[in-house]
This record gives structure tokens, C-alpha cells and sequence, in this order.
């Protein structure tokens, strides 16, 4: 590969996946900041090793890879644990509703709050479109227990929506 | 496939499209209720989960690989390249006690391209924090074998890793009189005419000087006076004796 095939190469892998690694890294770390550096280091790895990419339909996983082990690498043990939703967002135009809003950040503080061996599969397959198998592949987990891991990761987020039960006794107003 | 089994995969791999899925989908009544709710339950997950991405990711990735890639081209004729191959062979086993060499160009580029890239993003975070835990400060800059004095370690808002023209440093937000302040400690590079004015976009202005060991960037805005500042700071740093980065 020379020194210009392998520029565009390095610059479609950016522009097409620099995006979702940020938000995966976002959910990785839980932090906005030190996921801007993951992903840029991500990509500073992924140069280097450019030549070993063989089958560009591998990039996504490979990414993923070089960005989880950079993470456990350099970033994980520099990460205090955080639970604060402005670390998450730093500032958002959204059109939508107060309610949904509302709901959206309830959702994000909910996913905080997951443990990771839940909302590392989760977000493998809604941000990074990941296929059950390849989640197993990359978690080096088996499918079934990614299933069942999204499974509960789903149904801890959806309890977090329900509206509280009501305590206590209704009476009737007369 | 019955009804439970339909929420089991609708909750495990909404996505699946396969005729079984499709077909129980399809089939009306309670699974058409099943589908519906799982559907809008995706659609906000998937609002929640899709966090705003900084401004222009790709193109900094793009460029900040490029810039790398320049500095590392060879800048001298092929025939001294021999000489120059065992100068470096030299020079390799003695890397981590020397400093990186930055033109004022070069440095001038990255402080640019730095503040662009997560500078007022930093500092809008920073905002309103208490001071963090003191000790994660000092864990961060310990790193690059420094360490603030106490008085300063007060005014800290924010700390985080960052790139630097050479290798990794630190990025800090400090409250000051004047009001927040970005400071980028740089432990590789040297500021060839230290102390130097650099201005940055939106009338900041960034003041770069020298220390024991590395550099300064203080990043402040028109009306603080940076150069005292960046000074008060850099002797309210404790460097590490004989240690290397």
C-alpha cells in the first residue's frame, strides 16, 4: 500500500466510524472529555497498524478492539467513577418534547448506572450495530450469554421507566 | 412462535428482520402491540444513546494525522541519512532523558489546533465543579513525574490527559481572579523563545514558556494578565529529581 491509498484508506476509516467510536467511548468511559482523547488515540493506534487491516470489512470490529484495549490499556484506571450526566453530555440542541427530554436523560442516567458487563453489549449493538455474534466475538463471550446480557440490560432500562407504583391505599374522593 | 418467545427476541436483537420475525410481527393483535412498544422503547433508547459528537471529530483525527505524519518525514538529503540513522541509534537509548524539538510553527499549530478541538468544551464542563479530589490531580500530573503546590492544587477545576506536540501531557482548568483559566503542561516540549505570546482564535491568547522540565501553555482571555500568571504557575511546580518521562 502506498503512501497515498494508505491516507485514503486512514481517512475513510475516520470520517465513516470516528462518530460512534466517540459515543461508544462516551458510554465506555462514562466521560465526554476522555472519550474524545480514547477515540484520537484509537485512531493514532489504527495508523500504525493500518498494513495489518486485510479485510475492510473487519474495520468496525477492529476499531473497536484497538479502542477497548487502549481503554483498559491507558484510560480505565484514570477514570474516577462517574455517575454525573454533564460528563456524558456537554451541551445538546434537541427539538425534542420536555417529556421526551425528560425521558431521554432518565434513560442516560439509567445506562450510567448500569454495570458494565450490561451496557457494554447494549451499546455494542445500538450505537456500534453489532451483531449478537460479533458482540460475542469482540466480548469473547458466548451468544447466549450476550442475549441474555442485552436481555437484562434492556429490561433494567425499561423498569426505569416505568412510572413508580403507587403506595398505599387509594380511597375514593366523595 | 409464540408470544413470549417474540418478546424474548424482541428484547435480545430488535433489529432481527428474519421471516420468522417479520411473520410474527405481521401476525396482528398481541404481537403487533409487543412490536410497537418495542419499537418506540428503541427509538428512545436510541436518543439517549447517541450523545452530541464533538464538532469536526473526523477532520481533527484527519489532520492531527497528517500533522504527525509531516514532522515525521525526513528533512534532510538521502545521502546523510546513514549518519543520521546512527546519530538516532544513539540517540534512542538516551530518548526518554531528552526533550522533543518543536519549532514556535509547529507549537504555535498545535496550541491552535488544541483549543479548537476541546478547549471551551473543557472549560464549559469545568464550570461551577468544586475542586476535584486532590489526589487524582496529583495521580494525573504524577504521571509526568510533577506535582502542584498546594495553594494551586486549590484552584483546580479539572484535569484530564491530552496530546501535546510530543507525546502526552496534561490538560487543567484553574480558577483564577480573573476567571477560569486552561493551562496545558507539556513535559517533552520545549518552547524554542520561551516565554512567547501566541494568539489563538476567538481573541485568546495563549502564553508559552519553559519550565524545569517541558513547557507551559496558558490559555486566558485578553483582559488576565497570562505571562504573570503562567509564571506564578510555573513556580508553583515541583518536579520529580532525576526522574524521566
Amino acid at each position: 500500500m502506498n503512501d497515498a491509498e494508505r491516507k485514503r484508506r486512514f481517512d475513510a476509516l475516520a470520517r465513516q466510524y470516528a462518530d460512534d467510536l466517540f459515543r461508544f467511548g462516551v458510554w465506555l468511559c462514562g466521560d465526554h472529555a476522555l472519550a474524545n482523547d480514547l477515540v484520537q488515540e484509537t485512531f493514532v493506534r489504527a495508523w500504525k497498524a493500518l498494513d495489518s487491516l486485510k479485510d475492510s470489512g473487519a474495520a468496525k470490529s477492529w476499531l473497536i478492539t484497538i479502542l477497548r484495549r487502549e481503554y483498559a490499556r491507558t484510560f480505565e484506571r484514570k477514570v474516577p467513577p462517574i455517575t454525573d450526566i454533564d460528563n456524558v453530555v456537554v451541551a445538546e440542541e434537541s427539538e425534542l418534547t420536555p417529556e421526551d427530554t425528560t425521558e431521554r436523560d432518565m434513560l442516560r442516567k439509567a445506562m450510567l448506572e448500569l454495570e458494565d458487563k450490561y451496557s457494554e453489549p447494549l451499546v455494542l449493538q445500538a450505537v456500534m450495530g453489532l451483531s449478537i455474534a460479533e458482540i460475542a466475538t469482540q466480548l469473547e463471550l458466548t451468544e447466549s450469554a450476550v442475549m441474555t446480557r442485552v436481555f437484562r440490560a434492556r429490561e433494567k432500562l425499561r423498569e426505569k421507566l416505568q412510572p413508580p407504583a403507587r403506595q398505599g391505599n387509594i380511597h375514593e374522593l366523595t | 412462535m409464540n408470544l413470549l418467545e417474540f418478546k424474548r427476541r424482541l428484547m435480545t436483537d430488535p433489529a432481527d428482520r428474519s421471516d420468522a420475525m417479520r411473520a410474527a410481527r405481521a401476525a396482528g393483535g398481541e404481537f403487533a402491540g409487543a412490536a410497537e412498544e418495542s419499537d418506540r422503547f428503541e427509538a428512545k433508547l436510541h436518543q439517549a444513546l447517541n450523545v452530541p459528537v464533538p464538532h469536526g471529530l473526523a477532520d481533527s483525527i484527519i489532520l492531527r494525522q497528517s500533522l504527525a505524519e509531516d514532522s515525521r518525514k525526513p528533512r534532510w538529503p538521502q545521502l546523510t541519512a546513514l549518519a543520521a540513522a546512527l546519530a538516532l541509534a544513539v540517540a534512542v537509548t538516551t530518548f526518554t532523558m531528552l526533550p522533543g524539538k518543536t519549532s514556535m510553527s509547529e507549537l504555535q499549530e498545535h496550541l491552535s489546533w488544541h483549543w479548537q478541538h476541546d478547549g471551551p468544551q473543557v472549560l464549559a464542563m469545568s464550570a461551577g465543579r468544586t475542586q476535584p479530589d486532590p489526589n487524582q490531580v496529583q495521580q494525573v500530573l504524577s504521571e509526568f513525574g510533577v506535582q502542584l503546590a498546594p495553594e494551586m492544587l486549590e484552584r483546580v477545576r479539572m484535569t484530564k490527559f491530552c496530546p501535546t506536540p510530543d507525546g502526552a501531557g496534561a490538560h487543567i482548568v484553574l480558577a483564577t481572579e480573573s476567571g477560569p483559566v486552561t493551562l496545558y503542561y507539556m513535559p517533552r516540549t520545549r518552547v524554542p523563545s520561551s516565554p512567547a505570546r501566541i494568539p489563538l482564535d476567538g481573541d485568546m491568547q495563549a502564553v508559552a514558556l519553559n519550565v524545569e522540565r517541558g513547557s507551559l501553555a496558558l490559555i486566558a482571555e485578553p483582559g488576565a494578565d497570562a505571562p504573570e500568571l503562567a509564571r506564578e504557575i510555573s513556580r508553583q511546580l515541583a518536579f520529580a529529581p532525576g526522574m524521566t518521562i
